[in-house]
């Protein structure tokens, strides 16, 4: 009986907010509000009981940490007075005339924090990607060698289409000769995709390591502001363009099928969880 | 000291399979080769000059203690019937302690890899015979300590010394004056554009700042782009409406127009209550600015800062109405959403790039410069490995594992 | 009928009529189910090995389950999933979080699964309960799990605890997953694989998955979920369909529903020759 009110509960919120989706309203004000203010008291309490409580609280009044105890004054409560003691010296900002007690802890924690990932951060994000990157680009199996040359198959069709009927304006005028052009296109598109495929399979290069360090050149190029966009530069940055492009698309249909997800999560907790209308 | 032999046999054997020590593998079968049958009921004696310290290697953590000595005399002179030796090791001087490993006669040292770091130890080494065990020679206490540099991680270290040297550089430039070239950002142009067309419709200019709070760098970027953009509709007079999400900013860009208006010279066009504070809440300040665009129809939207969820909301009401829209975020998650509904967006680090190049900050142009200059770094770098890998000399690749 | 006008009218539509659409569309596969496939891909393969490899009643899968409820459908599948399949073979589990709201979720789900294969608490699996301050809490635990974790979530000692005998820190911990919907997963790569060389996996949402997988490809992580998506996939693995799987065929039908609406909205956006001033780029 409590689990049906309560999820009844649940799903009255869930609609609530959905409502937005007609027009604002009270009851998706209501739910908004009452979410903030239900998470922030919950954080606190699993803040305190689970961080303040068995770190700070316990060994500097219970001398106690964990099932051991500790001695007043001795290291270990030193370790947790003084973090304890800057903590609340944070708090100080709310007091204009002692504001300026808070900078000091806050320092610590930003400086401590920053200096424990710049090592680390760097470490994972640019070198061993460096080193990642540094990739041979010939005599080696590709196992994503099926899908890149399918997708360079299509490029090429899509570049040969540009070419033969905007540029050359091939069959201008004459729908049949433009269908001709398309499908010549087409032809040279899954030629082009049958070659790739030969080198591939024979080992000779590897398309997919090309694409990706032609694109990475791309990528920084563009990002790159000590020079103009010029010449090799220029070129460079103009593929880049189309590589970021074509990652946002990636994303894009990512983001939406997280979203999607998401409602489908929901309708299924309305359907079966509430209304146990399915299994 | 007196065993039977098969017992001393057997114990060997034992030990052997007990030990993981660092140095050859002990084939039993070749010192139980050297055996000799004959009773023996004189033990050998003990090793000479035992000694053990830290260990330092490859990624130590400390766990690792060098153990050596010189070779008892009667291993290959004197008696000549040590087999091998057996070390040990304890947490007190008396105690017998631990088997760690044992090795075969000529050895002279072994390191423990099993050490808890920062305890003391005391290691006993004895010489072994086919049926005795000399007298132990002790050595201790001595503590496994983690050393000071790891030298798997010395690309990390050369990298960022780089990095942040070329940072310092360049910021000491900028703040001496040197003019450093940054390219002129595309999005500059968009952005005077759309004020410009603003102007002529006699319609305002609609500048978000994102959604941030004031400590997050893109707020800081799009504040010294907001006052470029203040500047110039204070000079056309176009009204300038910034809609804000936090207390915080509001303030800082009331500051921020009201002396670009000064500077440039119309500071009675300032309107204060142009600059709003809408509401902390996400979808709550994206409906408000929603209905700012459709009320208070600007021809130009500009959203320039942190975003989050709300990005595609308030682009996709601003392109309904007809304006024209020019983004900067470096939150890459948005980006897609921009790019699709504006004319121009500033994508990531552009946005820094182009706070960096109005405002001139040396800060800004520091990080600004060495970043680019480290990007240089990494195309010549995967250039170099891609070379590298062409040409077989798999060392350079090598040095970029950190594990 | 002027065609033109037609496309107009397309471009012109109430979005509320396209929430209609997807409304339908997401609740008709849940009374008739589609049974679309679900093909595994090599990130999630790549994970489910690793899994497989774990030794049975030894050293255990650590997982940090620190996603909030906002991101609930698409990384709880993926830690039932998981947790399934480590109980199936006897792997020995402790459960972690780095998020508050992850605390209660992750007992939830931890406690299904638990039940599901009779585990015993303390022997099996354990709680270790919350510790806020992501990147100090990580390094901590590659060099002892006491630090950070003195007791489990319930109160009682560590050392009391016979399955975290013996196990001190990232030394003796094989494999460790995060499932999270906000920047944790990065930074188990920052403070866990770079600095110990703990062989990690993450799970993901799908807005987040493309910023990982140059991790993946760098070899700093050994499987990715990707999304509901994933969680199917690991599903279908695992031969124990739920939530994930179930989502798929919705998922389907709502991708192929936008899908034909870029195709028209494209098509009705050239047709009708609306052109936007396109700001020319430098």
């Amino acid at each position: 009986m409590a689990e049906l009110f309560w999820t009844t509960v649940g799903a009255i919120l869930t609609l609530s907010i959905y409502s937005f989706l007609y027009k604002d309203n009270p009851f998706y004000k209501f739910a908004e509000h009452l979410v903030v203010g239900v998470s922030a008291g919950y954080y606190l309490v699993i803040y305190y009981w689970n961080y303040i409580d068995p770190n700070v609280a316990t060994p500097i009044f219970l001398l106690r940490v964990g099932d051991e105890s500790i001695g007043f004054m001795s290291g270990q409560w030193w370790m947790a007075f003084i973090p304890g003691l800057l903590g609340i010296l944070l708090y100080a900002r709310f007091f204009p005339k002692i504001a300026w007690v808070g900078r000091w802890p806050l320092g610590i924690y930003v400086g401590g924090y920053a200096g424990l990932g710049i090592s680390p951060v760097m470490q994972a994000r640019v070198i061993r990607q460096l080193g990642a990157n540094g990739l041979p680009l010939a005599g080696v199996d590709d196992p994503m060698a099926g899908m890149t040359n399918f997708a360079l198959g299509i490029v090429i069709f899509a570049v040969t289409t540009y070419l033969f009927v905007v540029k050359r304006s091939i069959g201008a005028g004459n729908k049949i000769a433009r269908v001709g052009a398309i499908v010549l296109a087409a032809v040279i598109g899954y030629a082009g995709y049958v070659v790739l495929t030969l080198l591939s399979n024979a080992g000779v290069v590897s398309m997919t390591n090309i694409l990706l360090v032609i694109g990475l050149l791309g990528t920084l190029s563009y990002f790159f502001f000590s020079m103009r966009h010029r010449g090799i530069l220029g070129g460079l940055a103009r593929i880049g363009i189309i590589f970021l492009m074509v990652g946002f698309g990636a994303s894009f249909g990512y983001t939406v099928m997280s979203r999607i997800s998401l409602l489908i999560g929901r309708v299924g907790f309305l359907l079966h969880d509430w209304l146990h209308l399915v299994d | 000291m007196k065993l039977p032999g098969t017992a001393c046999i057997a114990f060997l054997m034992l030990c052997a399979c007990a030990a993981n020590a660092q140095v050859d593998a002990v084939d039993v079968e070749e010192v139980l080769s050297m055996a000799d049958a004959r009773a023996d009921s004189v033990p050998p004696a003990p090793p000479r000059d035992l000694s053990a310290r830290d260990h330092i290697g490859d990624n130590d953590s400390g766990d690792r203690i060098s153990v050596s000595w010189t070779l008892s005399p009667d291993d290959g002179g004197g008696e000549a019937d040590v087999l091998g030796y057996l070390v040990m090791r304890s947490e007190a001087p008396d105690a017998r302690g631990d088997t760690v490993g044992v090795v075969p006669a000529g050895t002279t040292r072994l390191v423990d890899d099993t050490a808890v770091p920062r305890t003391p130890y005391y290691y006993h080494v004895q010489a072994v015979d086919s049926v005795n065990l000399s007298e132990p020679a002790t050595f201790g206490p001595v503590e496994g300590r983690s050393s000071f540099w790891q030298p798997r991680r010395t690309s990390v270290f050369v990298l960022m010394a780089v990095f942040f040297a070329m940072v310092i550089t360049f910021t000491q430039l900028a703040q001496k004056g040197a003019s450093l070239f940054i390219r002129r950002i595309p999005g500059l142009n968009a952005i005077e554009e759309a004020v410009g067309r603003a102007t002529e419709m006699g319609r305002p200019v609609l500048y978000v700042p994102g959604i941030g709070e004031i400590d997050n760098i893109m707020t800081i970027a799009s504040l010294t782009i907001l006052s470029h953009v203040a500047k110039i509709t204070a000079r056309y007079e176009t009204p300038l409406i910034v809609p804000t999400a936090r207390a915080v900013v509001m303030s800082a860009a009331e500051e921020v127009v009201k002396e670009a208006y000064a500077e440039a010279g119309h500071p009675d066009a300032y309107n204060p209550d142009n600059i709003r504070y809408l509401s902390d809440a996400q979808f709550a300040f994206a409906a408000a600015v929603n209905g700012i665009m459709l009320r208070e129809k600007p021809a130009a939207n500009l959203y320039l800062g942190a975003f989050w969820a709300e990005s595609l909301l308030l682009a996709e009401t601003g392109f309904e109405a007809g304006a024209i829209q020019v983004a900067g975020t470096a939150m890459v998650s948005q980006l897609p959403f921009f790019v699709t509904a504006c004319d121009f967006t500033l994508m990531g680090e552009e946005l820094y790039a182009a706070s960096a190049y109005l405002s001139r900050e040396p800060k800004l142009m520091g990080s600004l410069k060495g970043s680019d200059w480290m990007k240089a770094l990494s195309i010549a770098l995967m250039a170099a490995g891609i070379i590298a890998n062409i040409v077989g000399w798999t060392a350079f690749v090598a040095w970029f594992e950190t594990q | 009928m002027d065609g033109r006008s037609l496309f107009d009218k397309i471009l012109k539509i109430d979005r509320r009529w396209i929430f209609l659409l997807v409304g339908i569309a997401v609740v008709i596969p849940f009374f008739l189910p589609l049974g679309l496939p679900v093909v595994v891909t090599p990130p999630v393969q790549s994970l489910f090995d690793e899994v497989d490899r774990l030794p049975p009643n030894s050293q255990p899968l650590l997982m940090s389950i620190d996603y909030a409820p906002a991101t609930l459908p698409e990384l709880e599948p993926m830690s039932l999933a998981i947790l399934r399949h480590a109980f199936e073979r006897d792997v020995n589990v402790a459960v972690m979080t780095l998020h508050p709201a992850g605390y209660g979720l992750a007992e939830r789900a931890l406690l299904q699964a638990a039940e599901e294969y009779g585990m015993v608490y303390g022997e099996d699996y354990v709680f270790l309960g919350f510790q806020p301050g992501v990147s100090a809490v990580i390094l901590s635990l590659g060099v002892n799990i006491r630090n950070v974790f003195p007791e489990d979530a319930y109160g009682t000692s560590l050392s009391q605890i016979p399955m975290m005998e013996g196990i001190r820190n990232f030394d003796d911990v094989p494999l460790a997953v995060t499932l999270a919907g906000w920047s944790a997963a990065e930074a188990w790569i920052y403070y866990a694989v770079e600095p110990y060389g703990q062989r990690v996996a993450a799970g993901v949402t799908a807005v987040m998955a493309t910023d990982y997988y140059p991790y993946l490809g760098a070899g700093q992580l050994v499987g990715l979920l990707g999304g509901m998506r994933g969680a199917a996939e690991y599903e279908a693995l695992i031969e124990h369909p739920d939530q994930g799987w179930r989502g798929m065929d919705s998922q389907s039908i709502i991708h192929m529903l936008i899908i034909l609406l870029i195709v028209v909205g494209n098509v009705a956006y050239f047709v009708t020759g609306r052109k936007k001033k396109l700001v020319s780029q430098g």
